[in-house]
């Protein structure tokens, strides 16, 4: 072999064995560089936010971190909630303006868990109205690493219905509660019902929303969740039907991140 | 053996030029070198350089890599699944009672439209498959009466036996409401109001809206209605509205909003909504404005797995 030829040979033979120590070094895969490679990326997941950046969604429910403040060994985490669900609110307008149309939000946060950065947890809960968690810290110099959203209710309807004899102590249990007429008042031309309902004592059970089904029935008033009705006429029914037309908040429990030390 | 002299067959006229002392090796350790070093090169610059995973580097390899398409964002949460025009449903849990199983479900807008918008059918007709492949057809959809983005869909119990593992449900039938708006002006004599005589408006040229009894007091007033022509039924709002002689809004009565169950006749409430002391008085005219939605049924195949939903009782 002439020395041309020893130094092609060379010359490749050194392509070759650089070639696959050159990959090595830059991470690719010498196995891989004989075979043909075809490589279809898949799509993109979106991660355009639905409301801001930042949110955190739950079903359809966002939730909005809004402030953290640490004072005197208590953390405040501060959030609003809003969401993508259909919705018969007529003040949507007066929300604020954010670049989605606001809906209702169908989840409402009850359990949180705060994780300090020396990975000691501290739990809180919070009611159906609340906007603002606070936690009670291990110490005054215990900083937050991380604050997790463990458990939340979803508002479920079951529509129950229920028929209640027209008379004084007359009652019917639903699932979140017992509805009993308390008073009945029959006048020369007109009967009065009044109907009362007691949850069972829950903090999310008090949602019930009592109607007569027979339209007939002329609802005069609300209080606490039970109702007046009005039956125009001598020949009131025996019975009247009642739904319920309001939720039962249900508890649903997991493990969602809702500040992992970004600054808010 | 031929006897044909192969080493003299190959011989290369160069094979006669004297070699100098050692170069045959060291041309080939040259070329292995220099070959070693462009192959670096080449290999680094293609593999390194930056975070991009390194892609083979053989000039024999064929790489070809199809960009990413751009996805669009997605239109509806995760999990969710359309349902109909602008909306999807996600179903959240399984619970079991003693006569009837109930799916719940929130709902959800699609992405930008205005929630407030979303015309959410009023019920429909909807499957309910256990594992072992029992299936039975809804009895009752339970809209969110004060929120359309929560819904169930009820199902016998009896048939299921006790069972307790759901793989899937689906809608077969969803009911939509076609929605009618207009006004009539009936003359107003001042609270109390009893309308003179049965108003009856054509809302489209099957369905009339018939309101016998429209009544008006200082605070409270209702409307007694009837639908003809609507074999699914209707909902049927209305709003009374107060003008002046000049034609100028004074107040109205309007109901709470509220989701409305498919009917064919009832009594609305509705209620003066105007902040007291302000009263009906100059009233000349009732302007009473309704919103009629004819149901109307809508075959659709729509599935929501159920093998990894909680169930509940």
């Amino acid at each position: 072999m002439t020395s041309v030829g020893r130094f092609a040979a060379g010359l490749l033979l050194g392509v070759l064995i650089s070639g696959g120590l050159g990959l090595m070094l830059a991470g690719g895969d010498p196995v891989a560089s004989t075979t043909t490679t075809t490589t279809t990326a898949a799509p993109q997941p979106a991660d355009d936010p639905w409301f801001e950046a930042g949110e955190v969604m739950i079903g359809a429910t966002a939730l909005l971190p809004r402030e953290l403040e640490v004072e005197d060994g208590v953390a405040f985490f501060d959030y609003d909630l809003t969401g993508l669900g259909p919705t018969l609110a007529s003040d949507v307008e007066q929300r604020p303006d954010l670049a989605t149309p606001q809906g209702d939000n169908m989840v409402m946060p009850e359990l949180w868990e705060l994780t300090t950065t020396s990975g000691q947890i501290v739990m809180a809960t919070t009611g159906p109205f609340d906007s603002s968690v606070s936690f009670e810290l291990p110490s005054d110099e215990a900083e937050v690493a991380e604050i997790s959203l463990t458990g939340w209710r979803v508002a479920v309807p079951f529509g129950e219905r229920v028929e209640l004899e027209i008379e004084e102590g007359a009652t019917a249990e639903i699932r979140i509660g017992t509805v009993t007429i308390e008073t009945v008042l029959e006048q020369s031309i007109s009967t009065i019902v009044q109907i009362d309902f007691a949850d069972n004592g829950g903090l999310w059970d008090s949602n019930a929303v009592l109607r007569p089904l027979d339209s007939t029935w002329r609802l005069s008033g609300r209080q606490g969740g039970g109702l007046q009705l009005i039956w125009k006429g001598e020949d009131a029914p025996e019975t009247v039907l009642l739904e319920d037309t309001g939720f039962e908040m249900r508890p649903t429990t997991g493990a969602i991140v809702v500040y992992s030390g970004d600054e808010l | 053996m031929s006897g044909i002299d192969y080493e003299e067959l190959i011989r290369s006229p160069l094979d006669d030029v004297p070699e100098k002392s050692g170069t045959g090796w060291s041309v080939l350790i040259g070329g292995l070198g220099l070959g070693m070093a462009l192959g670096l090169l080449v290999a680094l610059g293609l593999g390194g350089g930056d975070d991009e995973p390194a892609v083979a580097a053989d000039p024999a390899t064929t790489t070809s890599t199809t960009a990413a398409p751009v996805a669009e964002p997605s239109e509806y949460p995760v999990g969710f699944v359309e349902l109909g025009a602008g909306f999807a449903a996600k179903s959240g849990e399984v619970i079991l009672g003693d006569e009837l199983i109930t799916v719940a479900f929130t709902a959800a807008a699609r992405r930008g439209d205005d929630p407030q918008d979303v015309a959410w059918p009023v019920g429909g007709s909807w499957l309910l498959e256990s594992a072992s492949g029992t299936v039975v057809e809804s009895s009752r959809v339970v809209v969110g009466r004060f929120s359309p983005a929560a819904f169930t869909v009820q199902f016998p119990a009896q048939p299921f036996n006790g069972e307790t593992e759901f793989s899937g449900t689906s809608a077969i039938e969803r009911w939509d409401t076609e929605v009618f708006t207009g006004s009539v002006q009936i003359p107003f004599g001042g609270e109390p109001f009893v309308a003179p005589e049965t108003i009856s408006i054509p809302v489209n040229q099957d369905v009339t809206l018939i309101v016998p009894t429209l009544k008006l007091g200082r605070f409270l007033g209702s409307a007694a209605w009837q639908t003809v022509g609507a074999p699914l039924g209707t909902t049927v709002a209305v709003v009374a509205t107060l003008l002046d002689e000049n034609g100028e809004v004074i107040g109205s009565y309007e109901r709470f909003p509220e989701n409305l169950d498919p009917a064919d006749s009832g009594v609305i409430e509705i209620y003066w909504s105007e902040p007291f002391p302000i009263g009906q008085e100059g009233g000349v005219t009732v302007s009473l404005e309704y919103t009629v939605g004819v149901v109307e049924e809508s075959p659709v195949s729509v599935s929501f797995d159920l093998s990894n939903v909680p169930v509940g009782r």
